[in-house]
């Protein structure tokens, strides 16, 4: 039994504190990362970040990219979101086939 | 290009057989790429429906407790959640997807939203997190879906790059090799029975 993490600012993640998640509201990216550091020693296996703090941080959610656990996703902000959290599965998905143009002929 | 060996029949055993498992094993990383592709597409295809209906969704929830921010002040919103009264947990599992392991992330969730004064918290409040707690299972999956499309990507390239040293590399230079031998050891064979014809007449000729 593991716990969830949540990291944002505070606009963003208090109401995931009023819904019984861990939430490590930081102010900017370098607390972000702190946060990070912290929330992975504590063992947490699924942990959000929001957009913005995941800007920053991208080389510290790669690390952990091909282990089975954490499982980390990007949710959009408060302020709303610009759509990275897709971004950043697109670009898993490219590595993987090399295009991503096969799924958007499928989607279609 | 050719693997260095000596042309020899026993060489030439070991090349083909070689070659033959080379062959199979291409043929067996050939059909798990495959595979792989066929859950990978399915995943990415539904976990992109999923996330959009999500993003949406979360926006409509930020914009309720915008709003219990706006009526109540944000010291009082801070204070209502500072210590909630739900648990949300996750049990995971891992499940095998053509053997990848890839978690399964099953939420654990305990407790009634609330746990604060009704009298100072605007109930707005109570909407944005009804709202929020919905969201929390798929947001859940998502989590998960996303991991096993990570997952599923690393493999996906390993595999193809095994079938492509396969296909490209090993397999090519041993089917070379093998004609390289099969080459010497004919002509060796040539060589050979002219040699034979050759005594062979100087024989008759001297008697």
């Amino acid at each position: 039994m593991s716990r969830i993490a949540v990291i944002g600012d505070r606009t963003s993640v208090i109401g995931y504190r009023g819904l019984g998640l861990d939430a490590f509201d930081v102010p900017d990216i370098d607390a972000a990362r702190k946060a990070w550091v912290d929330v992975l020693e504590q063992g947490y296996d699924v942990i959000f970040v929001t957009e913005d703090m995941y800007g920053g941080m991208i080389d510290l959610v790669e690390e952990v990219s091909e282990q089975a656990t954490p499982a980390v996703a990007v949710i959009p902000p408060a302020g709303g979101g610009t759509g990275v959290g897709g971004e950043r599965i697109k670009r898993v998905i490219e590595k993987a086939i090399g295009t991503d143009v096969l799924i958007r002929e499928e989607e279609a | 290009m050719e693997i260095r060996v000596n042309p020899n029949r026993m060489e030439l055993l070991k090349l083909r057989r070689r070659l033959e498992i080379a062959r199979r094993g291409h043929k067996l990383l050939k059909d798990k790429f495959d595979e792989l592709m066929k859950a990978f597409l399915r995943l990415i295809s539904e976990n992109r429906r999923l996330r959009a209906e999500i993003e949406a969704e979360l926006q409509l929830s930020y914009g309720s407790l915008a709003i219990a921010r706006a009526e109540g002040g944000s010291l009082v919103l801070d204070e209502a959640l500072s210590v909630p009264v739900r648990k949300a947990k996750v049990e995971v599992s891992t499940r095998s997807v053509m053997s990848v392991d890839v978690p399964k992330i099953d939420l654990v969730d305990a407790g009634e939203v609330g746990g604060y004064g009704l009298a100072t918290v605007p109930a707005v409040l109570d909407e944005g997190l009804l709202q929020l707690s919905k969201l929390l299972p798929r947001l859940i999956e998502m989590a998960e879906r996303e991991k096993a499309i990570e997952l599923l990507a690393a493999e996906i390239e390993r595999t193809r790059r095994r079938v492509n040293a396969l296909e490209y590399v090993l397999i090519p230079s041993l089917s070379d090799t093998v004609r390289f031998v099969t080459m010497k050891l004919d002509e060796n064979e040539r060589a050979n029975r002219v040699r034979l014809m050759k005594i062979k007449s100087m024989v008759e000729e001297s008697m």
